[in-house]
């Protein structure tokens, strides 16, 4: 069986039109880049914490929203989990909270508690001072908060008060006329952000069945190391293929792969962009194999240019890529396929956890492999006729 | 049969035979039954560690349980202990997991500060937070006598009169009624002294720590929050706050109770007021610097109602230390069987210490601080000769056996903080596994089919080719001992794709060469021989992310960097040397009169 006998498209003909696809992609996603500031970095990189939470029954998101944000944890972000499964789309959730902060979580709480049981006053948290807690030693911090009013009650009635509004006081001292310092335990809004969450789910929802399927928080350290690790990743990848080619090719054909490299990563990160989908380590890697698939096409075909450059020394430089593309077109298209196969079954039956990492690999296998044929090989024919020019012209 | 041909077949034997001798374990433990694996758990649980040794071992993700990576907090060690103090962490880490039992746990360096610890299979992350972090440093402070403290306690008062005098507040105790002033007592004289092993009862009784007190949900509603009331935090500026006191002639003093032996008691309510105090420049400046105070762990009801703690003057100096346990292990408390104590003994140089310690200070309360808290204060009746004693705490049972642990273990050179956790249950982990292989099958079906269809007889050895591919991928996996995670089964679905590339450009060339009207021999050669480079090129680039990825990457990113590296020598192998093997003795004979490709 056999797709192309000897093809004879004229791939290098029609590189003004794929110059202007390929912008477009390029625009439309650094432009969505921009819209959104920045890529949505999943909690590897921005830290936080993310919960996984499996029912016996389904719920109502609403529901579930209402216990995160009880909890204090009003910017977390709630999604159903596992759509692939539609009957069982309601069991199954997931909870993102990212950058906590444990002050603020502690003044909103008691400033609603404050509002509630002595109204009218005109509470005013002036600071909040933290003591962290020890994770060594169970110690587990507390929180100095210094509340300003127009004037104060009752100091003892309003703590008494407050501790019926379900807020853990330990103590609240008058400092002045219009002061009053709060001790309250440390709320571990940060570390304790899923045990927290656990505890109040199953107070909330005590008749169901509730199992934790996975758990995840990243200190915003390590985030910001890993940020850095996976960039110092890309880039020395890149700079060993670079490397690579210009010893084993010539160093137009390094720079030919590397842009056409980038240019499948940014565009692969502009399309991850415009459907609001999370970089995570996950997606870094599946990046990083992009990179290695598109620069397989790539140096496929650029095997045959070294190739033909030796036997078709007549033929015109242009006219020798598109021949060797052509030569090259029955390999790329099978190897594309056959991968993209897989891809498709790892999209589609992979689970959850796999269907992001297999979408990036899908979206890469396609860029990568126009590219090869579209950006990379015409980098060669503009960077050899711009040789030839200056060569009239000098 | 020429002789590098023979050399060929014989190296492709070598490969295959080991590759499935690697596999053996496990695919002996995939295909044992439960009943026959129980059974064999009963009779001969060695074969089983064995065979789990040698099987391929699933990462977190997969078999689920818990990543955890630590950081040594080191600001507070001298230069020349910070050195080493990764490798002590780490050995003393390791004592306490396997004396836990977790089954293959991983516990190694990452980087000069932290410490990566994989406890596969483990559920309750709570307790295994609290093993591997705490410090469980145990030291026994002399506790100061009375006469001393005293002294400390009026010159703290004109300390503090003199530097804060103007701006003390002077406040009604309102609350703490019963918190009458410092009135030193008598010394209470001392009935029945109490043995080290029958410490002084410390509120073992009602009141809960209040911070143990569950947050009871609250209907919450982030508008009622003036957004800005909350900008005006200003979490970083220290607050300048005037000291409060009772008595402006006795700041400090009057915050207290009263004197209990050598301790003092202060009332919930004014322990926020006394720490601050305590934390005061002057006053630290003017604490002598062989002593210091600190707090007991537990809350005391007072006779007068309310809840209080006891606070100490400590000689600063570590009297005897823990460095030299040999045991330590939770039992019953004598007096209160449903409580536990844990009970310790030490070495021969400890329990010469200790008895040093004990014969000097007969009739002396001493603390037993366990990571910067007193946990119990004895007082010392006799010279204890043996090295041996209990400390007290109102322990769970799972807490008293997880100290006893951390003590035997030794304590950690430094606090180490937790950076990162991840938990996986255990059913979601069997759910990526089942989901995993499932499309792996299907993707590997529909490649096969698909390259038969399109190379017939040829795509049929690629196929083979392919199967021997996933054989030795596996194979070296088991051999290399790394771990199968879900990325990892991304990295061979993707190889399995992949893997056909090299035997498509192959066949690819063949048909070139075929249609040259070249003779089958002669094609094949020249296919493979074309090929050669350009497959070399190709899978080496691609090898260069994947070892790069491997050198970046933690946990799953590393499993599929692994996958994917041994997944392309091996489509090298199989592709430039078994299927062309097969070739080659296919058309040995020279009688084929056609290519099926």
């Amino acid at each position: 069986m056999k797709f192309f006998g000897e093809t004879h498209f004229n791939f290098t003909g029609s590189r003004n039109r794929a110059f202007v696809i390929s912008v477009v992609l390029i625009v439309a996603g650094l432009v969505s880049l921009a819209i959104r500031g920045g890529p949505n970095l999943s909690i590897d990189f921005e830290g936080g914490t993310l919960i996984q939470v499996l029912f016996d029954r389904p719920i109502q998101i609403n529901e579930l929203r209402d216990v995160v944000i009880e909890a204090g944890y009003g910017g977390a972000e709630i999604q159903r989990y596992g759509q692939s499964d539609q009957s069982k789309s309601e069991y199954e959730y997931l909870i993102k909270i990212e950058k906590i902060s444990e002050s603020e979580m502690v003044s909103s709480r008691l400033l609603e508690a404050l509002e509630a049981s002595a109204p009218g006053y005109g509470w005013r948290i002036v600071s909040v001072e933290e003591q962290p807690p020890d994770y060594s030693t169970r110690f587990e911090g507390g929180n100095l908060v210094i509340v300003e009013a127009d004037s104060v009650p009752a100091i003892e009635e309003l703590k008494e008060q407050i501790k019926e509004q379900g807020v853990g006081i330990v103590s609240a001292t008058q400092e002045t006329s219009t002061r009053v310092a709060f001790s309250l335990p440390y709320l571990g809004a940060e570390a304790k952000a899923a045990r927290t969450l656990i505890e109040r789910l199953s107070a909330y929802f005590p008749d169901h069945e509730i199992e934790v399927r996975r758990t995840e928080t990243v200190g915003p350290k390590i985030g910001e190391e890993l940020k850095n690790r996976a960039w110092a990743a890309i880039v020395i990848s890149l700079f060993g293929i670079l490397i690579y080619i210009s010893w084993r090719f010539e160093f137009k054909f390094a720079v030919g792969a590397i842009i056409a490299l980038i240019h499948d990563v940014v565009i692969t990160v502009g399309i991850f962009s415009m459907l609001d989908k999370e970089i995570s380590l996950a997606i870094i890697a599946a990046l990083l194999t992009i990179v290695g698939y598109s620069l397989n096409d790539t140096i496929v075909v650029f095997d045959r240019i070294r190739e033909n450059f030796g036997l078709r020394r007549r033929e015109s430089y242009e006219r020798m890529i598109n021949i060797s593309i052509n030569e090259s077109l029955s390999r790329t298209v099978i190897t594309s396929l056959t991968t993209l196969i897989v891809v498709l079954f790892l999209l589609f039956m992979g689970g959850e956890v796999i269907h992001d990492f297999a979408f990036a690999l899908m979206v890469g296998i396609i860029v990568g492999t126009y590219s090869s044929i579209y950006v990379a090989s015409p980098i060669l024919i503009e960077w050899q006729n711009r040789l030839s020019s200056r060569r009239r012209a000098g | 049969m020429t002789r590098a041909l023979r050399i060929k077949i014989i190296i492709v034997l070598v490969v295959l035979l080991g590759s499935l001798y690697f596999l053996y374990p496990t695919f002996r433990l995939v295909t044992m039954g439960r009943e026959e694996r129980t059974a064999l758990e009963i009779d001969d649980p060695e074969e089983i560690d064995k065979l789990m040794g040698k099987a391929i071992k699933l990462g977190l993700d997969l078999s689920g349980g818990m990543h955890l990576v630590l950081e040594v907090d080191d600001s507070q060690l001298k230069d020349d202990e910070k050195r080493d103090v990764l490798d002590r962490a780490l050995q003393i880490i390791r004592n306490r997991v396997d004396q836990f039992g977790v089954s293959e746990p991983t516990i190694q360096k990452e980087g000069a500060k932290r410490i990566l610890v994989q406890l596969p299979g483990l559920q309750d992350a709570e307790r295994a937070k609290r093993l591997i972090g705490q410090t469980a440093m145990l030291q026994w402070h002399l506790v100061r006598q009375q006469e001393e403290v005293v002294g400390i306690l009026n010159k703290l008062d004109r300390v503090l009169k003199r530097a804060h005098g103007d701006s003390l507040i002077e406040i009604t105790p309102s609350v703490a009624d019963t918190a009458v002033g410092f009135v030193p007592e008598v010394p209470v004289a001392e009935e029945t002294v109490d043995v080290l092993e029958e410490t002084i009862p410390a509120a073992e009784e009602t009141i809960p720590p209040a911070e143990e007190t569950p947050p009871v949900p609250t209907p919450f509603d982030s508008s009622m929050v003036p957004e800005s009331l909350l900008m005006q935090q200003t979490p970083d500026v220290p607050i300048d706050i005037p000291l409060q006191t009772m008595n402006k002639d006795k700041p400090f003093t009057s915050l207290l109770m009263s004197f209990y032996r050598d301790w003092l008691i202060v009332h919930e309510d004014n322990i926020p007021r006394v720490r601050r105090m305590l934390a005061d420049p002057e006053v630290i400046e003017a604490i002598p610097e062989d002593s210091e105070f600190m707090w007991f762990d537990d809350w005391t009801p007072l006779p007068e109602g309310g809840r209080g703690k006891f606070l100490f003057l400590i000689a600063k100096d570590v009297t005897v230390s823990g460095a030299n346990l040999v045991n330590a292990v939770p039992e019953a408390d004598p007096q209160a069987p449903n409580r536990l104590l844990v009970r310790f003994r030490f070495n021969r140089k400890g329990a010469r210490e200790f008895s040093r310690f004990t014969g000097e200070n007969v009739g002396r309360f001493t603390a037993i601080v366990l990571d910067g808290r007193i946990r119990s204060f004895p007082v010392i009746r006799s010279k204890i000769p043996d090295g041996s004693g209990v400390i007290e705490g109102d322990f769970p049972d799972t807490e008293a056996r997880d100290l006893a642990i951390t003590l035997r273990a030794g304590a950690l050179p430094a606090p180490m903080l937790i950076r990162e956790e991840r938990t996986v249950g255990p059913s979601l982990g069997a759910d990526s596994i089942r989901m995993g292989i499932r499309a792996a099958l299907f993707g590997l079906i529909i490649v096969i089919i698909f390259m038969i269809i399109y190379y017939q007889l040829s795509g049929g050895i690629a196929s083979i080719a392919l199967i021997f591919n996933l054989v030795i991928l596996f194979g070296l996996l088991a051999y290399l001992g790394a771990a199968l995670t879900l990325p990892g089964i991304a990295g061979i679905i993707l190889t399995i794709g992949m893997a056909i590339d090299a035997n498509v450009l192959i066949f690819e060339r063949i048909r070139e060469e075929l249609r040259k009207a070249k003779t089958i021999r002669s094609a094949i050669d020249a296919g493979y021989d074309r090929a050669f480079t350009t497959i070399l090129d190709a899978n080496l680039t691609t090898l260069i992310t994947a070892v790069v990825l491997w050198q970046f990457g933690t946990g799953p990113i590393k499993g599929f960097a692994t996958t994917l590296s041994i997944g392309i020598i091996a489509s090298m192998f199989t592709a430039l040397v078994f299927s062309r093997v097969i070739f080659d003795l296919w058309t040995r004979s020279g009688r084929v009169k056609k290519l099926h490709i």
